[in-house]
């Protein structure tokens, strides 16, 4: 198919030119040495697409040249005047003569291609390089679990993904003298520390791998890429992996710790547990003391000679309060508690009432004295007996009618 | 226009007299043609045998709460000597007091000459000196009478100038024309000016009518009388009319100078926004009173009120100084500033203006810190019952979140104003609507401030913003009710937090609580330190600075508790464009003054509504403009300040507080000397009854006095227990559910509220107080769930349940069987004749709730036997209603016993059939046994299990009828423990593993009130024998297999049958039987008993002797 659709794909995905641009410069210390030794050294890129590798190796100063199935990646090329032609890989490379190039390149090429065709293109590469040139293969990293399991999937044309290993094997196999793997393209904000989330577990490795493999050559000419080999690049799983476990034992260690602590708290907590129920039950036992003696109590006031002798007992009882009155108060204080205690026993009131009808001046001083007794309100717990069949608010009133009574009487004297 | 009627001349000898007859046929014929206007009948509570006549006969035409007693203190009223004097006097008084209670435009007496015959009494001005009452003459005028006996002709003579002279004081005298104006009466009334004579035009049909006898005529007489007097009602509405808009009006000419006014509230620089409120209605108000302004604080620094014509002064000092003051009005809000109102208006009512609606943070202080000992649970109880009681003991947090708790101070209320209609909704919605009559809604204030040239600038510049910069403020307390983080999301959704000049400022005090600290993470987390922020708490001074520098306000609410928020007007006043939410009392603000998403609004519509009003500075121009018209349209303080006035004249000029005065004036009356304690207790009594308190609703008394003395948690306890539990789970705010009990006190049959009961029952763990005497009032209802039959026919013989049901109280009972009267054979002698006079006394009610159609139908029958009859009064009503199924006991009881495994082995291994129940002769177990025998003769292989205690044990041997047999048979039968078992005492858990190893249950009962087990058997999917009775076939349909009741062969021959079909799989199945919820049960039940339910299929009404 000539339609742009892998245009468009590359577009969308692979980012912009400049982004991509700026992903390249990852290369740079494997291509620099180059342009000491020779000048305007040639370079080809299999699968150039856009052209962004052949732009930036121009901008370096190698010639370079660029070849790609797809008409619409080319058209982008020619726009920049850049050097690329229509044909396939492996025809291509075998058409080049030997030594004739110094840097081979594919990026994102031998996900797409079958094995076989890798290891001819392989085989062929090491034949068309200079001594001490190199091949680079960018392809994405199947250590990145999301890009093995997910965005790898995302291309149709993909075939299957590479593991770095492998890769790096088959160019050691077909003879080259060493390999470098570069992981790239990790999310810049991966800090070093082991505070690794499972979601950078599973997304941080570096998304993509490339395989830089140099060709066998004189050793001044090597000598100038031993820093380039020797240095790490990127995030790799086993990387990441490590610094989860850390995370997660020191997690642990935390845990063990706090589980400790709640052990220890439990175990208070049910000392404490203990100490309570143990209050309780001798609260219990001092309550049941105290209910038994109130029974005697009650037992003992309940029979007839505590009645008989209970108005003797008062009359002690306020002998006591009597001394720190007045003289002229005493009379009626003794007066206010009988009539109390005649208020509350009603047979002894019709009685008594019978008896006063007959002196209606003692009757008046004695209500008058009654009502000066006003109290605090009536607790709910303490209803007066006469006043037991009355709901809340008829008490109420009755409350409010003796104050007045009261405020009455007070006006009159 | 609310008319109340005087009916003691309609009560004064009703049958006889013919004045007495047109009094009634008058009243008949205002009600039935009152139009719009209200009409309350009062009767005297003494008279007690004329309320149940005259409730019938207006049955069909008027609501019975519109039917109100009153008592006298003590009978009897007439007759000569000092005592009878002041008891006269009293009851004058109490009946003055309680016509004026019921709040009448006018008085209508309808026989002013037959009052003063025996308990009668009455009175014109001797208390109530506003209302206008109307007098009606009768054709045999009092001074006219020649008929008269000895004695009235005497009390006539006492009487007649005292009471000319109050008859003078009436506003208008009716009489219709053949009366004349003839007497010497008319002639005397004539020469005050005052009053007016109003001849009503009759026909001489009328007179015809009126003198035959109700009976003659049948049931559409009273309708024929009122046809024929219509023109005449008709006459005197309009004079009634014309004489209360008069009255209004002179009322409004009154009040010419200023009244003073005690002005209770927190003032400046109390920490609270009522204070400022306060501040700035203090000196609109004063152009209206002459105000001395109350606070808490004796020191308080109040130069910011002081000197705008009012005086500031303390509590002290008020209550010194109370009587002095015409008005009272308290600022009552949710907070500690508010506590020393809570004495002060039960001391000294006023008018209450309600910033807050709900006041459970302000009670809870009170109860915790403010020295009044549980008033905030007691509270929770008064106002809002046992549900709520419960949930404030289980979670005190939540207590005073969800409840109001305000009903004492609506209760003392002389009236109310709140900010927002929502408040008043919300009392409509706690309690019952008549709370919001005296209620009035006044806009908040705002007295708008000019526009400031760059007023904006100046501030941006001063809070460190540049002129271009966008500030948003959300001013108010950081919390999950002022949705917060929802605006920081829409903040970051709407990308504003990528614009450098957009700020996003959180402008008020954060309480580090989870809520704050978790919107501190989302700025923190998405980088907006720098652009979104919290200030903290805000000083009076930062707060406005922020309101004079922000370009827009969001101020949002949730969960709102009809607050009325004073910052949306503070943000309208300074220029601030506000979002908002229509939450609560938010809802009512202009629509186009703000931006109002909905009350449960999205997270897009507030992202939009954002993101227009950022983009749009016309748009939020144009809403600022409206808002300052609207603040002076509505919030402009001397537009409020004339609303104040307008609202607290209308409430004083009502009759608010007169319990009060009647208080004061009986004390007066009465001589202390002459009337002793004993008395004053009756007086009070009959206080109490005439002029009831103001409750939140009306309530649903429910009568369990069996139950709550002697709960085992079986046969009729646990339907009580299960209804009554049912009904709290189910009832709303409209009516509230007490349990209650019969005590005798001093004499007298009463009902108690169970609060230990029920606070045990409902498992709340708070201490209840006393078990009180309840105080029933017109509108509620009483319910009788349980059997407790020598106390009920006492109470009834006294007069407690008639009392109740001349007070309009409607009292049902739920009748359980009528087994012991219809079948003494299989109870212990004598029980039927306690039951028959229960059942009696359950005639005189206003109706029965059978448990079946079958028991309902039982007892109409019943009725019918005894030639009970029901004429002259309220019709008698039978419901039913079936039980509920579904709970099992609360606490199922465990353990298997020993031989278990063996029996539990025997009962598998062949067809078992069950019997479950008490072993007592109604069951028919002996009849059981019987055909089993005869079948494990013929070698039928079959088991019978009888799981059941031995009944009737504390009867002596003699009078236990057939039990002692029975358990002889089943101890020594050959085939015991082979073919027949007896499980006694069984727990639930055995029970259950019987159940699952029987075949079929067998119901021999002769008589059966309900019939539970079949119910039960069914839930257990477990196939059914039962008697042939109506009560199962009513229960069980076709889904069981029927015997009759022929004896114990056919008995036998039907479970032959039954096996046959059995073994083919032919039986009738239970699955399908069904049955009630407790839930449903006790739903039916409350609407049967609050009236909701009048013309259901259920119903019969007995009336006249018929039962239909």
């Amino acid at each position: 198919m000539t339609d742009d659709f892998y245009r468009a794909f590359e577009e969308k995905y692979r980012g912009s030119r400049e982004d991509i641009q700026e992903k390249l410069s990852a290369y740079q210390p494997f291509l620099l040495p180059f342009l000491k030794i020779w000048e305007c050294p040639s370079a080809v890129d299999f699968g150039c697409g856009r052209g962004e590798w052949l732009e930036y190796l121009s901008n370096l100063g190698f010639s370079a040249s660029g070849v790609d199935l797809d008409e619409g990646m080319l058209a982008a090329c020619q726009e920049l005047q850049l050097r690329a032609e229509k044909g396939d890989m492996i025809e291509y490379i075998r058409g080049l003569p030997d030594e004739s190039e110094v840097v081979l390149s594919a990026f994102h090429v031998v996900e797409h291609i079958s094995f076989d065709d890798l290891r001819s293109f392989i085989d062929e590469a090491i034949r068309v390089l200079k001594p001490g040139g190199v091949l680079i293969m960018e392809t994405p990293n199947p250590e990145n679990i999301k890009v093995a399991t997910y965005s790898f999937h995302f291309d149709p044309t993909h075939n299957k993904p590479i593991p770095p290993e492998l890769l790096s094997f088959v160019a050691e196999y077909y003879g080259f003298h060493s390999t470098k793997t570069l992981r790239l393209h990790e999310p810049k904000d991966l800090s070093m520390g082991d505070d690794v989330s499972v979601q950078q577990w599973l997304e941080g490795v570096s998304p993509d791998y490339a395989i830089v493999a140099q060709k066998g050559g004189e050793s001044s000419v090597l000598e100038h890429f031993r820093a380039a080999f020797g240095h790490e690049y990127g995030v790799s799983l086993n990387d990441l992996t490590s610094r989860l476990d850390n995370r997660l034992n020191a997690l642990e260690d935390r845990t063990d710790k706090n589980i400790d602590i709640s052990y220890r708290a439990e175990e208070r907590a049910r000392n404490a547990e203990r100490k309570v129920n143990d209050a309780e039950k001798r609260a219990a036992e001092a309550e049941e003391r105290v209910d038994a003696e109130q029974r005697k109590m009650e037992a003992l006031k309940n029979s007839t000679s505590w009645r008989i002798t209970a108005p003797l007992r008062f009359l002690s009882e306020s002998r006591g309060q009597l001394r720190s009155l007045k003289e002229s108060e005493k009379p009626a204080l003794i007066l206010r508690h009988a009539l109390l205690y005649v208020n509350r026993r009603p047979r002894l009131k019709r009685i008594i009432e019978k008896i006063l009808t007959l002196s209606p001046r003692l009757r008046t001083r004695l209500i008058r004295i009654a009502a000066a007794h006003r109290g605090s309100p009536v607790a709910s717990e303490d209803i007066p007996p006469e006043l037991a069949h009355l709901n809340p608010q008829a008490r109420q009133i009755y409350q409010d009618l003796k104050a007045y009574s009261v405020e009455k009487d007070k006006e009159r004297e | 226009m609310r008319i109340v009627i005087d009916m003691q001349g309609a009560q004064t000898e009703v049958q006889s007299n013919g004045a007495g007859h047109q009094a009634m046929a008058f009243a008949q014929a205002v009600v039935r043609n009152r139009g719009k206007n209200d009409v309350i009948l009062a009767l005297n509570g003494l008279l007690s045998h004329t309320i149940e006549p005259i409730r019938a006969a207006f049955d069909d035409v008027l609501p019975q709460e519109k039917i109100r007693i009153w008592y006298g203190p003590l009978e009897p009223l007439s007759g000569e000597g000092r005592e009878s004097d002041v008891r006269r006097n009293v009851a004058e008084l109490v009946r003055e007091a309680f016509l004026a209670s019921l709040d009448p435009d006018l008085v209508h007496i309808s026989s002013f000459s037959l009052i003063e015959e025996g308990n009668a009494v009455a009175s014109i001005g001797r208390f109530d000196t506003t209302t206008p009452v109307s007098v009606m003459l009768s054709r045999t005028d009092f001074f006219a009478a020649s008929d008269k006996s000895e004695n009235s002709r005497l009390n006539y003579d006492r009487f007649a100038p005292d009471k000319l002279q109050q008859l003078k004081g009436c506003a208008i005298c009716t009489t219709l024309s053949e009366a004349g104006g003839e007497s010497s009466l008319s002639e005397a009334l004539l020469e005050d000016p005052h009053v007016r004579i109003l001849e009503l035009s009759t026909n001489t049909n009328q007179a015809a009518e009126l003198d035959t006898q109700p009976q003659k005529l049948g049931s559409n007489y009273w309708e024929r009388i009122s046809h024929a007097f219509r023109s005449a009602v008709e006459q005197a509405l309009a004079a009634w009319e014309s004489l209360v808009q008069g009255n209004v009006v002179s009322k409004m000419r009154e009040s010419d100078a200023k009244p003073r006014m005690a002005y209770v509230s927190p003032l400046p620089p109390e920490g609270t926004g009522i204070a400022d409120y306060s501040a700035e209605l203090l000196p609109a108000l004063a152009e209206h009173y002459d105000i001395t302004a109350i606070t808490a604080e004796e020191n308080l620094d109040t130069s910011r009120v002081d000197g705008q014509r009012v005086s500031v002064r303390g509590v002290a000092w008020f209550r010194r100084h109370a009587s002095e003051m015409d008005r009272v009005i308290y600022h009552l809000g949710n907070s500690v500033f508010h506590s020393h109102m809570f004495s002060l208006i039960r001391e000294i009512p006023g008018t209450v203006i309600l910033h807050d609606f709900y006041l459970g943070d302000l009670m809870y202080w009170l109860e915790e810190k403010g020295g009044f000992e549980r008033v905030w649970s007691r509270a929770l109880y008064q106002d809002h019952g046992y549900k709520a009681f419960r949930a404030g003991s289980y979670d005190v947090h939540a207590g005073v979140k969800d409840y109001p708790v305000n009903f004492e101070f609506l209760k003392k209320a002389v009236g109310i104003i709140s900010h927002s209609e929502y408040s008043k909704e919300l009392a409509g919605k706690w309690y019952q609507e008549s709370v919001t009559e005296n209620w009035s809604v006044i806009p908040h204030l705002r007295s708008a401030i000019p526009k400031i040239e760059n007023g904006k600038r100046d501030a941006k510049t001063k809070l460190g913003f540049s002129e271009q910069d966008l500030v948003v403020c959300c001013f108010g307390v950081i919390g999950p009710t002022k949705c917060n983080k929802a605006v920081v999301e829409s903040w970051l959704n709407a990308n504003l937090a990528n614009d450098p000049k957009k700020y996003l400022i959180f402008v008020g005090q954060d309480n580090d609580d989870r809520y704050s600290r978790e919107l501190k993470q989302i700025i923190k987390k998405n980088g907006l330190k720098d652009k979104v922020r919290i200030t903290g708490f805000a000083s009076h001074n930062l707060f406005h600075q922020y309101l004079d520098a922000a370009d827009l306000a969001v101020q949002l609410r949730t969960l709102s508790r009809g607050e009325t928020s004073g910052t949306v007007l503070d943000c309208m006043n300074h220029g601030v464009p506000v979002v908002v939410n229509a939450n609560g009392s938010m809802s009512e603000l202009d629509q186009d003054s703000v931006w109002m998403l909905p009350d449960d609004f999205g997270q897009g519509q507030l992202q939009d509504a954002l993101m227009v009003l950022i983009d749009d500075e016309q748009r939020r121009e144009a809403m600022v403009e409206r808002a300052r018209e609207v603040l002076v349209e509505q919030h402009d303080p001397k537009k409020c300040a004339g609303l104040y006035h307008q609202a607290i004249e209308q409430f004083y000029g009502k009759k608010w507080d007169v319990l009060e005065s009647l208080i004061r004036r009986v004390s007066e009356a009465k001589d202390s000397d002459e009337v002793g304690g004993v008395e004053l207790t009756e007086i009070a009594e009959s206080i109490a009854w005439s002029l009831p308190e103001k409750k939140p609703c009306s309530t649903l008394y429910v009568d369990i006095s069996a139950t709550c003395r002697n709960d085992l948690g079986t046969g009729i306890e646990r339907v009580a227990r299960a209804l009554v539990l049912a009904m709290f789970e189910i009832s709303e705010n409209d009516v509230r559910v007490e349990p209650v009990y019969l005590d005798f006190v001093n004499g007298q049959w009463r009902h108690r509220l169970a609060s230990r009961y029920t606070l045990n029952l409902i498992e709340c763990p708070w201490k209840a107080g006393n078990d009180e005497i309840i105080s029933p009032q017109s509108g509620d209802v009483l319910v009788g769930l349980d059997l407790c039959g020598i106390e009920l026919v006492q109470a009834q013989k006294q007069g407690l349940f008639d009392n109740y049901r001349d007070l309009g109280i409607p009292v049902y009972f739920m009748v359980h069987d009528l087994l012991p009267v219809r079948m003494p054979e299989v109870f212990p002698k004598g029980a039927g004749e306690v039951h028959e006079e229960w059942l009696y006394s359950l005639s005189t009610f206003d109706g029965i709730i059978g448990v079946t159609e079958t028991v309902a139908e039982d007892y109409s029958q019943w009725l019918q036997e005894h030639g009970i009859e029901y004429s002259g009064r309220r019709p008698f009503l039978i419901f039913s209603s079936h039980h509920g199924a579904d709970v099992g006991s609360s606490a199922p009881s465990r353990g298997l016993a020993r031989d278990a495994g063996e029996k539990l082995a025997k009962i598998t291994a062949r067809p078992s059939f069950l019997m479950v129940g008490t072993i007592e002769p109604r069951k028919g177990c002996l009849e059981v046994i019987n055909a089993f025998s005869s079948l494990w003769e013929q070698g039928v292989e079959a088991n019978l299990v009888i799981v059941g205690n031995e009944g009737w044990k504390e009867l002596p041997e003699e009078e236990r009828r057939d039990i002692p047999e029975t358990i002889r048979c089943l101890r020594n039968h050959p085939e015991t423990d082979r073919h027949l078992f007896w499980l006694e005492g069984i727990s639930d858990e055995y029970l259950e593993e019987v159940y699952a190893a029987s075949s079929c249950l067998i119901a021999a009962s002769y008589g059966e009130g309900f019939g539970l087990p079949l119910i039960e058997a069914a839930q257990h999917g477990m196939p059914i024998i039962a008697r042939n009775i109506r009560v199962f076939r009513e229960v069980a349909g076709n889904h069981a297999f029927y015997f009759n009741n022929n004896g114990s062969e056919e008995l036998a021959d039907a479970i032959k049958e039954w096996l046959e079909l059995y073994q083919e799989g032919g039986h009738p199945r239970s699955d399908e039987m069904p049955w009630r919820t407790w839930k449903k049960s006790a739903q039916n039940l409350m609407e049967i008993a609050l009236h909701k339910k009048k013309n259901s299929s259920g119903l019969k009404k007995v009336r006249n002797k018929e039962v239909q």
